[in-house]
């Protein structure tokens, strides 16, 4: 058996306008204090990660581990809780979630699916050789018909299953190859989709 | 995806992927009713992170599971800041140790009472005190004697 790592905290919830939560710095300064060891970064918050560079740039990547750990911290996770939303979205929800998504894709879901898709690879790339997890939600294409009634068509629901996968086995191979490119580090990236009923929409 | 059968349908079409894996948060469970503890004992080994969240859920004659288009703070089910809902946290730290769960146990905030701030300067000492320090031996080895092969056999009625 090994002792649970802890405690940690999502920052989600926390990043704001007014400090100490306007900003990655004394934000994790303010988390320390309180007796946090690690954080799980929201990856959507430019104030917390820049996705993109991190990605790309091995330097930039030691750069913010390094300011995190002079707080006495650890990255836990990074989550794209939203972009990985809209990996799959019922158009149902194409409004509501464009809110997610950056105003360029609003009102083109094909263009937000392929946005989201690319979100998620490059926080797999992020994580490659710091952080072992990563957190996400996975999408789905069935929150209208969840209630039986009316009565689905036969075939409804194994078609939206399988699309899922379509699009998500890329993302999971990918973080394969992630994990596998730096294998003789310490890395180990699973995808962790959270068991969620009220935000998996 | 939103229960474990769920999940199921999604694993069996990735070819059960080795990186699809779970993020554990019974506050979740409360809201639909699932067996947050049996969940464990069914998926541990796929269990890779864990948000300590809670929540309760308190039926009346007016409302149930569905809310009745209800506020957070007014619905049957709703979230709570860790100890002030009905998840029953020393079971499942219990159990996520018992079965060798190597991540981390990570506050998610979204209470709808409690303000972020007290929320996050409980969750610290919630989080430490239900963490448990896994023993290295059985708790009656103070009792226990030394094994003699001899005596084991003679035990048994064994030559």
């Amino acid at each position: 058996m090994q002792t649970i790592k802890g405690p940690a905290i999502f920052l989600a919830q926390f990043m704001g306008d007014a400090a100490p939560f306007d900003n990655l710095e004394t934000i994790c300064q303010w988390a320390s204090s309180l007796g946090y060891k690690g954080i799980q970064i929201p990856t959507w918050d430019k104030r917390c990660i820049d996705l993109k560079l991190a990605s790309a740039s091995q330097d930039y990547c030691d750069e913010l581990m390094g300011r995190i750990k002079s707080h006495g911290l650890e990255i836990t996770e990074l989550s794209t809780h939203l972009q990985g939303q809209l990996v799959a979205v019922h158009p149902a929800y194409d409004v509501m979630f464009d809110a997610f998504a950056p105003a360029e894709v609003h009102g083109k879901p094909a263009e937000r699916t392929k946005w989201a898709i690319e979100q998620v690879k490059m926080a797999g790339m992020a994580s490659r050789n710091q952080v072992e997890a990563h957190a996400t939600f996975s999408g789905a294409l069935l929150w209208p018909t969840v209630y039986p009634w009316p009565q689905r068509p036969s075939g409804l629901v194994e078609m939206a299953f399988d699309e899922l996968a379509k699009r998500w086995l890329p993302i999971l191979d990918h973080f394969e190859a992630c994990g596998s490119m730096y294998v003789m580090k310490f890395i180990r990236e699973k995808i962790c989709m959270t068991a969620s009923v009220m935000r998996c929409f | 995806m939103h229960d474990g059968i769920s999940y199921e349908m999604f694993l069996e079409r990735v070819n059960n992927h080795q990186r699809a894996c779970l993020l554990y948060d019974p506050s979740h469970f409360v809201l639909q009713q699932l067996d947050y503890l049996q969940y464990i004992d069914f998926y541990h080994e796929r269990i890779k992170a864990f948000h300590v969240k809670d929540a309760e859920f308190n039926p009346t004659g007016k409302s149930g599971v569905y809310g009745g288009y209800q506020s957070w703070v007014n619905r049957a089910g709703r979230f709570r800041s860790p100890g002030d809902g009905q998840v029953d946290f020393g079971a499942v730290f219990s159990k996520l140790a018992q079965y060798n769960y190597q991540g981390w146990a990570v506050l998610e905030w979204e209470c709808c009472i409690k303000s972020s701030e007290q929320g996050a300067e409980e969750g610290a000492p919630f989080i430490s005190s239900h963490i448990i320090e896994v023993t290295a031996k059985a708790f009656d080895d103070f009792a226990g004697g030394t094994t003699d092969e001899a005596v084991l056999k003679s035990m048994l009625g064994l030559s």
